[in-house]
């Protein structure tokens, strides 16, 4: 993707801009196993990242905010990190203390840990004036210092700035107002003073985190959320990218690279013919790398008890197959009836054939209908099981 | 399942023996004791059950004593579709042979055999009918319950008409299994899932202790944010605390200046006012010098005069003394004359009454001495006279007994009527004429008058023992007066008289002595006589003649009196004459007490006279009075001089309101300090809480908090689909159980209405069972009358256990069922209850097949339709 824009002065950066790497994020709703493999991914990012950034001989690498998923990752997340870092030492890491991890008493920045791992290509981006990142290329960063800020931390950062020879790359996180007008927190990012700043040659190009979905923000193409490298929840739009980022005196070229391997996957089904269930078994093939997939499916509808049971044994199967599988309900969630298709389906005769009548009648409504419900399913399972 | 053939050979005792059996109907299988009818339902299940290579005991219990052969089963059947013949031999020459037949021909041998035969008894034999329809010789008797599937299946057709399928009953034990997985027998959580639970709670703790930890950890952080704006807004504090300080310092040190000039002026001031107050001073003791001299000159002056004027009265005085002391020596000369008589007369007063006391004393002593030698008069007469009031009585009262007895004796008085001699006896006795000779007779008396006449009195026989009284009377009287001391009685009255008196006199001479003695012995008494006879004797020869001496003892006395009162009436006077002699020394020792003092003081007025003129003099010689005058002046005026300047620097420093001044001044430095000292402590503890957190941020709390939130999670699903799966077992077990039930109670009416239709047969026709759950029969009313099972004769209990496996058999039997097998039972049924029974089995064995095994012919002969096969003695 190229962006024309303003050409202000002869300088030129190559940087690669990223965020929200959220190292040592452990989503609750996967295995044992799957969150092990989650976590590992997202380190093993760093290392794609820090390759790719010599593949495209960057200058070096803006990480905008939210490095660490907390400042109380386990240790073996920040070792690990900070060696993926540590093994590219012409790739300079400039790393932005975000609202996961801010710099404050207990950042993760400041322990003993990361000072004595860190490698010195690795800088941590702490607020105090700007940082020559590059000849003619200066940082101006907007840390955060504690999790509740009272002001547009980036504005506060950028004040003051003149018009000058340098290229400034303001690195930032956080909410842009425009992209959120509803919302009342005074720490929103005013994408207008951004604008205005680029419009004056104050700043050139700046770099947000925050937002997980690769973004490119108002009208200028200087302002971008690069998105998380890794995914990390359902609701991102376009996760998994990181922005190479061409910036010189005339313009910028912003290129968005692939780098996540997870992929988080959505949809709401209403099930209601064997065709529904169909078209369920294959959407939850559909993933070509399973094992990284993380599935939600959220159900309502009908179904017979043959239906449910299949139902049963798919989700069964996809839990073991998938790197993740939700099952929820929705909008009243999915009830499994049988249908007299079914009653025969059983194979019962005399009392148990009554007594089958009787689940199907309370599996209809009242406050045993989801028991009821179940309870069917076993004894459909029942009357299939071997002998 | 129908039995078509058995034969036995080497079975037990049996040599070889083979029954064919019809397929319907009843076959008794008749033979004696121990010919081998028991051998073959015992062979048949021996062929069934144990292959040919068991050496199980009932194996070893089948061989035949002493032979070395195997014992030997061949049953053909047919059972569902299939018909085959099975034969085995064990311990010699084992093998084992099926033969199927239909639908298909097999020949298996060996384990393939046994297991094909076992294969399709379980496809197509109830096995727990099989068990319970047979009767077993010798067995205790049991009324089984039916809850066997065959008649479940045949019930249940023939209760709904469905068709009751081994499904059913598998499908129910699964979901039983099912139920047991989660619930206990007595509907409890089953202790897994207790355990699920409190792994689960145990997981949700320790996300919460995280969570605790890490909120712990944002409260440090958060306050390190806060402590870092407090240090801030505390260094703002502390500078402004100490610019106002120095502010207030410099305002201070102003004031001070002043307050050093106002105690500069102060100085100078109190320096005036002490040299004005000591010229002051220094003039005000020149004036009392000059008073002092004024005033000692005219003391002295004063003195002077009061001595001329007390000197007459000290003269009067000292004549007072003189004329009171003369007074006084006259007076005492007086006194010592009176009290001279007084003593006389006293002294002369006391003679007479030491003579009169003499006297006294001198007849207590001769009272004394008389009544001593009274006393020992009396004394010797009560040591002669031993008689005493009670020897006299009993002197007399022998006195009378003796006159007494010579009353009762016969006496002779012989009166002389002139004075003669006469012999009593051989004693010869004067006789003055007059005189009476009495003489007792108490023997015989020879009284010779000579001359005269004798006479001779005879004594009577009585005399002697009147005699002998009169003689024992006599000697008792003499013993009493020879006691007392006396000849005869008169005498012992006088005896008496005389010793009274003589006590008498004795206690009226101690009575003298003591009231005349009273304290005192004789000898001192003497002694006090002598000494005042000597005391008066002395007086008498030393008292000189003038005055004479008076009379008696009452003039003396009156003379002692009034010298007493002359002595009191001079000693008044005396006394008064010494009181007006110490009044007038009184007097004369004040006035000249008052001159010396007056001396003294003028002594004293004149010396200090010439030392305040002296220090006048003094004084003036060095400053006269005017120079002091003029210098008090000049001091005046520089005091008040100093006194004006001090104020005006006062009200300066009082404008300047130094206490404020310094109240304000300690406040600020007070405020910089205690900004200090929080600045100090704000940045200690955010030390402290920055080292901690550096502790604990190294800690991965999040990544644990994570994990374990993520464990909890996992756990509580799991938890909640084990809870749910719970339910719904037990809703599909209580579904199914009910349904079950009903089911039951329908099954059983048409086992119930067999049984009853068989029993009417052999009882009558109110005979009834009730039928409990598990197909057995609980009760049976006859005759109105209903009786537990348990409560049932041993016959009617056999009777029961035949029909109700016949009226199983004939419901199953259609589709397939098995052949009832009764080893020789009814053996406690009476003849009439044994033709009944022969009817029903007759009855029932149309519908199946009955194989009856016995060794008692007759008991089974009223069964109409049977097939009797006789086993032969030699089989």
């Amino acid at each position: 993707m190229a962006v024309t824009g303003h050409r202000y002065y002869p300088n030129v950066v190559k940087f690669l801009h990223t965020a929200d790497w959220q190292l040592g994020k452990l989503p609750y709703y996967l295995s044992d196993e799957a969150r092990a493999r989650f976590s590992a991914a997202r380190i093993e990012a760093v290392g794609v990242i820090a390759e790719l950034a010599a593949q495209e001989q960057c200058d070096f690498v803006v990480v905008c905010g939210d490095v660490f998923d907390s400042n109380h990752v386990d240790r073996q997340v920040l070792v690990r990190s900070l060696a993926k870092m540590g093994a590219n030492p012409d790739i300079r890491f400039y790393l932005l203390p975000g609202n996961h991890d801010p710099l404050d008493a207990s950042s993760i920045f400041r322990s003993p840990t990361f000072s004595e791992h860190g490698s010195d290509n690795v800088t941590v981006l702490d607020g105090n004036g700007p940082v020559q990142a590059a000849p003619g290329v200066e940082l101006v960063a907007a840390p955060w210092t504690d999790n509740r800020p009272l002001t547009d931390l980036v504005d506060d950062a950028c004040k003051g700035l003149e018009p000058a020879d340098e290229l400034r790359v303001v690195c930032g996180h956080g909410a842009v107002d425009s992209m959120w007008p509803e919302g009342s927190n005074p720490a929103q990012i005013s994408l207008d003073r951004l604008e205005e700043r680029i419009e004056s040659g104050a700043i050139h190009y700046v770099a947000l985190g925050d937002r997980h979905s690769t973004t490119d923000v108002g009208d200028t193409g200087r302002v971008w959320y690069s998105g998380a490298p890794e995914p990390t929840d359902f609701d991102e739009a376009d996760p998994g990218n990181v922005l190479v980022v061409d910036l010189d005196s005339d313009g910028v070229q912003v290129a968005r690279r692939r780098v996540g391997t997870w992929r988080y996957e959505q949809q709401d089904w209403e099930l209601g013919t064997s065709l529904d269930v169909d078209a369920l078994a294959a959407w939850l093939e559909s993933p070509a790398n399973k094992e990284r997939s993380i599935i939600r499916a959220s159900l309502r509808g009908q179904v017979s008890v043959a239906q449910k049971a299949r139902l049963d044994q798919l989700f069964d199967h996809y839990t073991d197959l998938l790197g993740g599988l939700e099952i929820r309900d929705t909008d009243g969630g999915l009830a499994a009836v049988p249908d007299d298709a079914d009653l025969d389906d059983f194979g019962v005769s005399g009392y148990a054939r009554e007594a089958l009548s009787d689940l199907s009648e309370m599996a209809q409504y009242g406050e045993q209908a989801e028991i009821a419900q179940d309870a069917l399913a076993l004894l459909y399972r029942l009357t299939r099981a071997p002998a | 399942m129908r039995l078509h053939r058995v034969r036995l050979c080497n079975y037990r005792g049996v040599t070889g023996c083979e029954v064919e059996l019809p397929a319907r109907g009843i076959t008794v299988i008749e033979g004696p004791n121990e010919i081998g009818k028991t051998s073959i339902p015992e062979g048949l299940d021996l062929l069934l059950t144990k292959m040919d290579s068991s050496g199980h005991r009932q194996v070893k219990s089948a061989q035949p004593v002493g032979r070395d052969v195997g014992p030997e089963v061949e049953i053909e059947m047919s059972t569902g579709e299939y018909r085959f013949t099975y034969r085995k031999r064990w311990l010699r020459r084992s093998e084992t042979v099926l033969s199927v037949v239909s639908p298909r021909h097999e020949q298996l041998t060996g384990r393939a055999a046994h297991e094909r035969v076992e294969a399709i008894l379980d496809e197509t034999l109830d096995g727990d009918l099989w068990r319970a329809l047979r009767i077993e010789q010798g067995a205790e008797l049991w009324l089984p319950g039916f809850d066997v599937p065959s008649l479940v299946a045949a019930l249940d057709q023939a209760a709904s008409g469905d068709d009751a399928t081994d499904e059913d009953d598998d499908l129910w034990i699964r979901i039983c299994e099912e139920h047991e997985r989660y619930w206990t027998a007595t509907g409890r959580p089953k202790r897994d899932r207790s355990a699920q639970q409190a792994r689960v709670e145990t997981a949700r703790s320790r996300v919460l202790e995280l969570e605790g930890q890490l909120s712990s950890i944002d409260r440090d952080t958060t306050e390190v944010g806060r402590l870092a704006t407090e240090e801030r807004r505390l260094a703002m504090t502390q500078t402004q605390c100490k610019q106002q300080a120095n502010e207030l310092s410099e305002q201070w040190n102003a004031t001070e200046q002043v307050r050093n000039e106002v105690e500069r002026l102060a100085a100078a001031n109190e320096a005036a006012a002490l040299n004005r107050d000591r010229i002051a001073s220094e003039q005000q003791r020149r004036q009392e010098l000059i008073d002092e001299l004024d005033s000692r000159t005219e003391e002295l002056s004063d003195l002077e005069i009061r001595a001329e004027q007390s000197a007459p009265a000290l003269a009067a005085a000292i004549k007072q003394v003189e004329d009171a002391t003369a007074a006084l020596e006259a007076s005492r000369a007086d006194l010592s004359t009176a009290e001279d008589e007084q003593r006389r007369a006293h002294d002369d007063r006391d003679h007479h009454r030491n003579r009169i006391e003499v006297k006294q004393l001198s007849e207590r002593h001769e009272r004394v001495v008389e009544a001593e030698q009274k006393l020992q008069q009396a004394d010797t007469v009560l040591e002669s006279v031993k008689i005493d009031d009670g020897l006299l009585e009993q002197i007399e009262e022998a006195h009378l007994a003796v006159v007494s007895t010579e009353a009762a004796v016969a006496s002779v008085d012989t009166t002389a009527s002139r004075d003669l001699t006469i012999d009593i006896n051989g004693e010869e006795i004067v006789l003055e004429a007059g005189e009476v000779q009495h003489t007792v007779v108490d023997e015989d008396v020879l009284l010779v008058v000579p001359d005269t006449a004798e006479i001779q009195v005879r004594a009577g026989t009585g005399s002697q023992s009147l005699a002998a009284q009169r003689h024992q009377a006599q000697q008792e009287f003499r013993r009493l007066c020879a006691a007392a001391g006396v000849a005869d009685q008169a005498e012992a009255r006088q005896a008496t008289e005389q010793r009274k008196a003589a006590e008498r006199q004795r206690r009226e001479a101690l009575e003298t002595i003591a009231r005349d003695l009273r304290d005192l012995t004789v000898d001192v008494l003497r002694g006090k006589i002598e000494g005042l006879t000597r005391r008066i004797n002395r007086y008498a020869d030393e008292r000189p003649e003038d005055p004479p001496l008076p009379p008696d003892f009452e003039t003396a006395k009156q003379v002692a009196a009034a010298r007493a009162r002359t002595v009191e009436e001079k000693r008044a006077d005396c006394d008064n004459c010494i009181q007006a002699t110490e009044s007038a020394s009184g007097a004369l020792h004040e006035e000249q007490l008052k001159e010396s003092r007056l001396a003294g003081r003028i002594e004293e007025s004149r010396n200090a006279k010439q030392q305040a003129a002296a220090s006048v003099a003094s004084a003036r010689s060095q400053r006269t009075d005017s120079t002091i005058a003029s210098e008090l002046a000049q001091a005046e005026k520089n005091a008040r001089d100093a006194l004006e300047s001090l104020a005006d620097a006062k009200a300066e420093l009082s404008a300047a309101d130094p206490e404020s001044l310094q109240v304000r001044l300690q406040n600020a430095q007070n405020a910089a300090q205690r900004a200090s000292d929080d600045l100090q402590a704000n940045k200690q503890t955010q030390n402290d809480l920055r080292i901690r957190l550096s502790l604990r941020g190294e800690e991965g709390l999040r990544t644990r908090h994570d994990e374990a939130n993520g464990e909890f999670l996992h756990l509580e699903r799991e938890h909640q689909r084990t809870q749910a799966r719970a339910e719904a077992a037990l809703l599909l077990h209580k579904t199914f159980s009910r349904r079950r039930q009903e089911a039951r109670q329908r099954y059983s009416a048409p086992f119930k209405q067999r049984i009853e239709q068989l029993g009417r047969i052999v009882f009558n026709p109110s005979f009834s069972v009730d039928i409990d759950q598990n197909l057995r029969i609980a009760r049976r009313t006859l005759d109105g009358d209903t009786l537990w099972i348990d409560q049932l004769s041993a016959g009617a209990l056999e009777q029961l256990a035949v029909l109700c496996r016949l009226a199983c058999a004939s419901i199953v039997s259609p589709d397939g069922g098995a052949p009832v097998i009764i080893d020789d039972a009814l053996g406690w049924s009476d003849p009439n209850r044994l033709e009944r029974m022969g009817a029903a089995i007759a009855a029932a064995g149309e519908d199946c097949q009955v194989i009856i095994l016995t060794c008692t012919p007759g008991r089974y002969a009223h069964i109409g339709n049977a097939t009797t096969i006789r086993l032969p003695i030699d089989a």
